[in-house]
């Protein structure tokens, strides 16, 4: 569904990504792991066309994305869902959703939303409060619901884990389960990597801007030695 | 303010700014009240682009220059009709700004804001310069009235000019009420809060950003030509960068992003420095202190003050909310 090869990409006269590459297929959920600054935003980002792509190629479905401007990504099927649980925080929970539908032109949007509030039913019991004033891991439900409203294809996580207590983490962990058993082919961006390993059918690892180590979930979690050297264990 | 209370107060307003002239027996202050609905357009416009969508622009005395200079000339040097010219300001104007903000919006934030003050800089200047078509600081006089309406209204007649800016007025202070229930209303809000979330979920963020500074470059061609047929003299000194931060302080008094805020805050601009003139020389001084101290006791502006202070007055009276 999703291939990258050889991307190449970075900031001002710093490449930071030094030929990735890597694939998604259909109804997989895959995960990039990796320490903080080892270039795994900058992955997503270059392939929703936030960052220029220098080098290589990224395709999906069969036809190159990486020259596309961000909102004709967004309208192919790529949903991101970016890190530090955004949202529009002076618009209401319900506005926030509908926002996220932008792309869609078809008339189902707002049975989508009663469908987001059976999925999170925290959303509902907010409906009409400001998304500001909800608490983070409130925020990052919404954040995931609002992703989905896009219908996508492709839905993109970085990093859902970030600054949450651990209770609510494991519940973001459940909720991504929950819409990988759907079918919904994702893409996972984590430092918690127990977390990825956990939910993530195939991982791969990043050091310095390159891809070091890939494999099942089961064969990184099973190899001990892979585990001291790379997972902190 | 009780959601029902709203459209009877905006009713009251009205019917008040509808009778100002007849019971204002001082020419003077109809004068002034004229001027603050002129203002209100400009406002209007500002808000848009810095309420609405987040990114200050000041440039929009510029562009009231730009609405200004193209009804006039075209109704002094190719002898259209007034109504025609003034018509077609706005339209010049919006045009104009589409060729500024093309290239202004590709920048962010502050940037965004240093390039359009520059840009209203430059029309400054070509204003002042280009001599042969603008008569530079000298200035353009004689600019006519509009022609009678159906030989019936003279607008000669201060107070029937009074009645067509304050329609203008109305009728723009709809469009932006449209607007801002609109879907695009939505957008430009969505991009003021958080513009990378925005373009993660499909829009075409510079689109919406390019037409809010086209739509504030609309308001302000209209408040030009209003403004330059009313007076009947026009130079550049009045469409300088101070009259921009006017239009950028009537925004942030009266209340940013409100539909009725920019209405206040275009009332105290004009009104503030007039009744301020007891201060003599002192003037601008204390004018500056009150913008402060406003800034810093209402940080949202006017409106939102007065809505909770209503709300307070109507628990402590007693009133079901």
């Amino acid at each position: 569904m999703l291939e990258v090869r050889d991307l190449r990409a970075g900031y001002g006269t710093i490449e930071v990504l030094h030929g990735i590459s890597f694939e998604v297929k259909a109804g997989e959920c895959v995960a990039l792991i990796g320490a903080n600054g080892s270039g795994k935003t900058s992955t997503l980002k270059a392939i929703c066309g936030l960052l220029p792509v220098r080098a290589g190629s990224v395709t999906f479905e069969g036809e190159r994305i990486d020259r596309l401007a961000g909102h004709v990504i967004v309208e192919r099927g790529i949903a991101m869902c970016p890190e530090g649980r955004q949202v529009f925080p002076e618009m209401t929970v319900v506005e926030n959703l509908r926002i996220g539908a932008y792309a869609r032109k078809d008339a189902e949007q707002e049975s989508d939303i009663a469908a987001m509030q059976d999925l999170f039913p925290i959303l509902r019991e907010r409906a009409q409060q400001d998304a500001g004033k909800l608490s983070g891991g409130e925020q990052e439900m919404l954040a995931i619901a609002r992703a989905l409203m896009a219908r996508p294809k492709l839905c993109i996580f970085d990093e859902p884990s970030l600054g949450l207590a651990p209770k609510i983490v494991a519940e973001v962990e459940a909720t991504i389960a929950r819409i990988k058993a759907r079918g919904i082919t994702t893409l996972l961006v984590e430092q918690n990597s127990a977390m990825a390993l956990r939910l993530a059918d195939r991982v791969y690892l990043y050091e310095s801007g390159e891809i070091v180590l890939t494999g099942t979930s089961a064969e990184l979690r099973d190899d001990p030695a892979i585990a001291r050297a790379y997972l902190g264990e | 303010m009780k959601r029902a209370l709203v459209p009877l107060a905006v009713l009251a307003l009205l019917a008040l700014a509808i009778a100002a002239p007849q019971y204002i027996t001082v020419r003077y202050y109809v004068q002034l009240i004229l001027l603050a609905m002129i203002w209100t357009i400009m406002a209007h416009g500002q808000n848009i682009i810095q309420g609405m969508t987040g990114y200050v622009s000041i440039t929009q005395a510029g562009l009231m220059g730009v609405g200004a200079y193209a009804s006039t000339l075209l109704s002094i040097r190719l002898g259209w009709p007034v109504w025609a010219s003034m018509a077609i300001a706005p339209f010049i104007t919006a045009l104009f700004s589409v060729f500024v903000g093309y290239p202004s919006l590709r920048v962010k934030g502050h940037y965004f804001a240093i390039v359009t003050l520059a840009f209203n800089m430059v029309i400054f200047i070509v204003l002042m310069n280009f001599t042969s078509l603008t008569r530079g600081e000298a200035g353009i006089f004689n600019i006519q009235r509009p022609e009678p309406l159906f030989g019936l209204v003279d607008f000669d007649d201060r107070v029937a000019y009074y009645y067509l800016v304050l329609t203008v007025a109305v009728v723009m202070t709809a469009l932006t009420w449209l607007l801002m229930r609109s879907s695009i209303g939505r957008t430009l809000r969505a991009i003021r809060q958080n513009e990378n979330l925005a373009s993660a979920c499909g829009v075409a963020v510079w689109k919406y950003k390019l037409f809010a500074f086209v739509a504030s470059a609309f308001y302000a061609g209209a408040a030009g030509a209003l403004y330059a047929h009313y007076i009947g003299f026009i130079n550049p000194e009045t469409f300088g960068v101070a009259q921009s931060l006017d239009a950028i302080l009537a925004v942030i008094l009266g209340g940013t992003g409100t539909l009725f805020g920019p209405v206040l805050g275009a009332f105290a601009v004009v009104f503030l420095p007039e009744y301020l003139r007891i201060a003599e020389s002192f003037r601008l001084i204390v004018y500056g202190l009150l913008l402060v101290v406003a800034t810093i006791l209402m940080p949202r502006g006017a409106l939102p003050l007065l809505g909770r202070a209503w709300h307070a007055a109507a628990r402590r009276l007693g009133f079901p909310k």
